[in-house]
Formats: structure tokens, sequence, C-alpha cells
């Protein structure tokens, strides 16, 4: 007989800061009206400065082998991360044919959701910059019943792993995309490094953003990880999906019941100027550090059932219909 | 493209990550445990982390 799963650990804590960093929400930008680019916090690849960063190497620390293998390993894929492309280019048909192509050749390598946008302001991080227009966004699942036991080293390893495989599909379609003569550089590193992937993932058709403050697309919920190459390569964009997440999400209480920090809002907040869904920093990143990795609110996401995504978002989208109400979240 | 400059470079990284993990992880993972049990509170030193 199957055991029921234990209760999450509390959110009570055996190390702290003895000089606290500044609040992960200031520099977040919580509340802030006016549109300014994010700024990284607590992961950041590549050795830049973070108001968080001791709190970054304990959590890396403290974490299993496995995960830190994972990150050894996407390192040494993303040393080909660019290079030069082929002297010849080839246009591949037209940026229509050559976005098919690109898809089809994405998801040969292992891609399971792919969806092509511009790289805009908001999706590069303050002081970075992203060397080409084009984004294309990579999605590969986790396995569920790696994540079922939401927080464990089991599912620790399974979000590294996944990372890892979305990064390796990067590396090679930016590969790939550079012997057709063109520029590519491939971003997958799961510490954040120039780009924000979540925006770039909802501009591109994968998804919409949750009260969780990660990617809900149908198919996987937000069992989801991502990596996006940029090119030069000019490519037929995709457009955003309207699932009903937003509907859903104001009605659902299930994430930030959930959520042990209580870190999930009910409510839509504005954000650098906009409004849309926000995860209380200073909350959550403690509890995650705890748990080497947490994810209790995207497993326990209706969503992330296999399967039931689409019938969730038939559902939101027919009553807005019938109602002929819309919520967005901005 | 092949680098073998990079490739080295890239592994030098990769095995300082490791060896960070293996000392100061241990030092740091024990600790923290210790205080675990011991109901105290780890305090994240900068100094020691960020070193």
């Amino acid at each position: 007989m199957k055991s029921p799963p234990s209760p999450p650990p509390p959110p009570s804590y055996a190390f702290g800061y003895r000089r606290p960093p500044r609040s992960g929400n200031l520099i977040n930008g919580l509340g802030e009206r006016e549109p300014r680019r994010a700024e990284h916090v607590f992961h950041s690849s590549f050795g830049s400065p973070l108001e968080w960063a001791a709190m970054d190497h304990f959590f890396t620390l403290i974490n299993a082998w496995g995960v830190v293998r994972h990150l050894i390993m996407i390192r040494w894929a993303l040393r080909r991360a660019e290079g030069t492309p082929a002297e010849v280019k080839d246009d591949l048909g037209g940026s229509v044919a050559a976005a098919q192509h690109v898809k089809a050749t994405a998801q040969t390598l292992g891609a399971r959701k792919v969806g092509i946008t511009a790289v805009t302001e908001a999706a590069v991080y303050a002081g970075r910059e992203v060397p080409f227009p084009t984004a294309i966004v990579l999605g590969t699942p986790m396995r569920r019943e790696a994540m079922a036991g939401v927080p464990d080293d089991r599912a620790a390893v399974e979000v590294m792993r996944a990372y890892r495989e979305v990064c390796n599909t990067a590396v090679d379609l930016a590969r790939h995309i550079r012997s057709r003569g063109w520029n590519a550089k491939a971003y997958g590193d799961p510490n954040s490094g120039d780009l924000l992937h979540v925006p770039l993932a909802v501009q591109a058709g994968l998804g919409q953003l949750g009260k969780h403050g990660s990617l809900i697309s149908a198919e996987y919920g937000s069992n989801l990880r991502l990596a996006t190459v940029v090119t030069d390569l000019p490519l037929a964009p995709d457009q955003p999906v309207d699932l009903g997440v937003d509907d859903f999400c104001l009605l659902c209480r299930v994430c930030s019941t959930a959520c042990p920090p209580g870190a999930i809002a009910d409510q839509i907040q504005t954000v650098r100027g906009v409004d849309k869904w926000y995860v209380d920093f200073d909350r959550c990143i403690p509890y995650f550090t705890k748990t080497k990795g947490c994810a209790i609110c995207i497993e326990a996401c209706p969503w992330a059932e296999t399967g039931r995504g689409f019938t969730i978002s038939e559902k939101m989208l027919a009553r807005r219909r019938r109602d002929g109400t819309e919520r967005r979240a901005g | 493209m092949l680098s073998p400059r990079r490739d080295l470079a890239t592994l030098r990284a990769m095995l300082r990550i490791a060896w960070g993990w293996l000392v100061t992880g241990g030092r740091v993972r024990r600790r923290y445990r210790r205080h675990q049990a011991e109901g105290t509170t780890y305090w994240i030193d900068e100094d020691e982390l960020l070193s």
C-alpha cells in the first residue's frame, strides 16, 4: 500500500544572515510603477556580484552531489554556446520556412516545446546585452514520478537533469544554426545569465505566467525547464497564447495554500511597472534554500497533472465566452 | 569549433566547482547539520562562502 506523502518541512530555519542583504522584493521592483530591467538577486552565472550571493553559494554547497554534477556538466556543454558561423548563409527558404525548420530541428534534438519571439528589453537583465534579436525558446519536461516527493533530493536532481537536457538541446540547436551561416548563441545555464527565459517563453507562446511565478503550459503545467537560443537568422515569430491561466489562477488557491512560507500572493501585483503575478522573494528563497529547490508550488498546481491542462484551458475559455468576462494579469 | 584552450579553462572551472562542493561544502554541510541537530543557527558567512 502506498504511504501518504509526508508533510513538507516547516518554514523555520537553522541558517541565517548576521548582516541581512537588501530585500529581494526591493531589488525585484515590487510596488514600483516605472518600468525598468530586472536585476540579478540570487542566482547568476559567471560571477556577477549578487546581493544574495552567500545564500546562493550555501544553497549549492548543501545540495546533493547529483545536482552539482549536472551543474558542472552544463558548464561543459555551454563552452560551445557560441562560435563562428559557416561562411555561406542559407536563408532556409524565408522566415516562415526557416521557423518551421528550426522548430523541427529543435524537436528532433529533444525539445518538447518550441516558440519564437523577438528579444525584448524586459527580457534582458540590467547591465547585460544580448547579441542577436530573435529568441528561440525551448522547453523540456521533468519526469513527474521523480518530482512526486517534492521537496526531496530526487526531485532536485530531476530539475537539474531537465535543465541539462534542455541546455544540451539549446547548444546543439545553436551549432546547427551556425552551420547554416547564421550567428546563434545558446543560453542554458539554470543560474540566470543575460536573459529571463519566462517572459520570452510567454511571448513565444509556450504558455502563460502562473500565480506561482512559473510558466504554465497546457501540456506540462510548470513541469518544464527552459533554455533559449538567440540568433540573427530571420524567423517568423509566434504569438502569445491565451489558455485562461489568469482566470484560473485568480480563482484557484492550491499553490498559495500549499506554499509553506506563504510566499504566493492571491492578487496580481505591480512589479517594475507591470501588473503581474509575483512571488515574495524574501519568503520564498530561504525556504527554497532549506529544501534544496522546493518546487512544491509547481507540483501542487492543478495544471501539472499530465493531460489536465487542455481540459482546464477549455473550461476556462468556455466560461469566459459564456460570462463575457476576461480577467487579465497584465 | 574545437578550442583546446577554452576546453581547458572550462575543465578548470568545473574542477573548481567540484572541489568547492567537496571541501568547503563538506565543512559547511557538517556544521549546518550540527546546527540543525542542536536547534541553533548556522550563520551564513560571506567571507567563507565567497572566498
